[in-house]
């Protein structure tokens, strides 16, 4: 209760240094628009519902391509961990693919699919499948032997000690991994929805760009405002719950 | 040979090992860990393989286990061949091992619930007592990193235990612990042996420890690691480490390290090796 409303005095003193900004007339008020223009630009798109059926269009296509990222990254992880000659090419592979910037993948998209949703789903699960992958590999190689070694004399053998010993075990690392490549996925999606007009949908992108396009400051502000909370959102819901047990489980201070 | 080495040596033996040997590749060639290990474990019995770091006392124990496979000769349990880990032999290591995503009471139940033909009832049942049994009772609930060392191996302890094995190997369970925690557990652990009736082999390289458990001490020498000498300790239980006759006993075996100290194993020093 008292970090929340430390949280809050801290943004309600922002907003009270953008107001004195806008108020002291340093910049011109295109540039820089009042909290209160952006409010109501909030208001107004929240009113006209272009803000939900955005918001809703973008969590769909990130959600949508994180979880299929996921189901694609973790089995391959765990693979690259079990077998070396995997490790060497497709777990090569993800090492080079993870550094790039999950941005590049928006033109390879466009060309191979499209102005379609086919190309967002593409780019998120590009974004996300490569740092899972990498991820799940590492955290796997880190599980102390000793468990499974455990495990064996417990009775327990093959999937048994994967899904119940080693992944569990390697989780520290995985939902690293997760978290990380949620950030590529979110990033890309975004420079997507910017960079590419698709017509089965308008993201939170595509008002982003058309806030520029018309110079309407306030609604460049406003987006990103909600892509903010977006994030935060995302962490809280997401992750924290995961760290929590982390933290309660192994001890470790996060 | 006394009499009651030859009645033993007829007794059918719980675990038979038959000149083991392994060898363990190396960046240069090999090293030989152990050299024709031959030993007849009794149903019921208590022995501690007694020797410095490095003499193979591990290896030994993983190959009962069936962690690792000889390069030569045989472990038998029952007669049968150890070829893989079952839940006949369990395993206790020095670090507890025991899993940090679970519970105390979750930890014991991984066991269980790879134990054909329980039901969720009777597996908490079976779970809750051997937790009382290691004195745990109130900590159903509290995870790994909650735990004191001395807890975890009690823990460790309970697990091994749950899934009722005939033979318990225990590889420096306690070497981690304060000197006061090890002798509680020294009690609980021969009282637990004695009324659960189980085969333990104890690896350890302290030799007070040896004593103050083993019925019988098994001196393992070094590079490679080779049976040096049998002690048996007829000394009665319970035994506690600082007792003057299991003080007695460890100041022989000690002395009978020296003995063979110059050519083989290096000197021992205090009650440890
Ligand atoms: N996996 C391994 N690879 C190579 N050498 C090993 C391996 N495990 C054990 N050894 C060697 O075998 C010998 C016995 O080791 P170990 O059984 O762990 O001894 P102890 O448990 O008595 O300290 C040591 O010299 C050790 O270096
Ligand atoms: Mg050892």
């Amino acid at each position: 209760m008292k970090r929340t409303l430390k949280a809050l005095v801290f943004f309600g003193v922002l907003l009270v240094a953008w107001q004195a900004l806008v108020a002291a007339r340093i910049w011109s008020p295109v540039l820089v628009p009042s909290p209160a223009s952006v409010g109501r630009y909030l208001w107004e798109a929240v009113t006209d519902g272009t803000l939900a059926s955005a918001t809703l269009v973008t969590v769909q296509r990130l959600g949508l391509g994180y979880v299929a990222g996921l189901l694609l990254a973790l089995p391959l992880g765990l693979l690259t961990a079990r077998f070396q000659l995997l490790a060497d090419t497709l777990g090569l592979l993800a090492l080079g693919l993870q550094a790039l910037p999950s941005v590049c993948w928006v033109p390879l998209a466009l060309l191979w699919f499209g102005q379609t949703e086919g190309a967002m789903f593409f780019v998120v699960v590009m974004g996300t499948l490569w740092s899972v992958i990498i991820a799940t590999d590492s955290g796997v190689r880190n599980v102390p032997p000793i468990f499974a070694r455990a495990a064996r004399t417990m009775g327990s053998r093959g999937l048994h000690t994967w899904l119940r010993v080693i992944l569990p075990a390697a989780l520290p690392y995985i939902v690293g991994g997760m978290k990380q490549g949620w950030a590529f996925a979110w990033r890309s999606l975004m420079a997507a929805e910017i960079y590419v007009t698709i017509l089965s949908g308008f993201g939170l992108g595509h008002l982003l760009h058309y806030g520029r396009e018309l110079h309407a400051m306030e609604q460049v502000i406003g987006i990103m405002i909600v892509l903010l909370a977006i994030g935060l959102l995302a962490d809280k819901i997401l992750f924290s719950p995961w760290e929590r047990f982390l933290h309660r489980r192994w001890g470790t201070a996060r | 040979m006394t009499l009651a080495s030859e009645t033993q040596a007829a007794a059918p033996s719980k675990l038979s090992l038959r000149g083991v040997e392994k060898h363990f590749r190396v960046r240069r060639g090999s090293v030989q860990a152990l050299d024709n290990i031959s030993l007849e474990i009794g149903e019921g019995e208590f022995v501690c393989l007694l020797g410095p770091s490095g003499c193979g006392k591990s290896t030994l124990l993983n190959i009962v286990a069936g962690l690792e496979r000889a390069d030569a000769g045989q472990v038998l349990c029952d007669g049968a061949p150890v070829v893989e880990p079952g839940r006949d032999r369990m395993v206790m290591f020095q670090e507890s091992a025991l899993f940090p995503w679970l519970d105390v009471l979750d930890n014991v139940l991984f066991s269980l619930r790879l134990k054909p033909g329980l039901g969720r009832r009777e597996r908490r049942e079976v779970a809750e007592f051997y937790l009382q049994l290691v004195g745990l009772e109130k900590f159903h609930h509290a995870f790994v990193h909650e735990l004191s060392g001395g807890m975890k191996q009690r823990v460790a302890l309970a697990r091994a235990l749950a899934s009722n094995p005939r033979v318990l190997l225990m590889d420096e369970p306690f070497a981690a612990l304060d000197a006061l925690t090890r002798e509680q557990l020294y009690g609980d652990l021969q009282r637990i042996w004695r009324e659960r009736r189980k085969t333990i082999v104890f690896v350890t390289h302290n030799v007070r420890e040896a004593v103050c458990l083993g019925d019988r001490v098994v001196l393992l020498s070094p590079h490679p690691g080779r049976i040096q000498e049998e002690f048996q300790i007829r000394l009665p239980r319970p035994r506690e480490i600082n007792d003057v006759d299991v003080a007695h006993h460890a100041t022989l075996i000690t002395a009978a390290l020296r003995g063979y100290g110059r050519s083989g194993p290096p000197a021992p020093q205090g009650d440890g090796i």
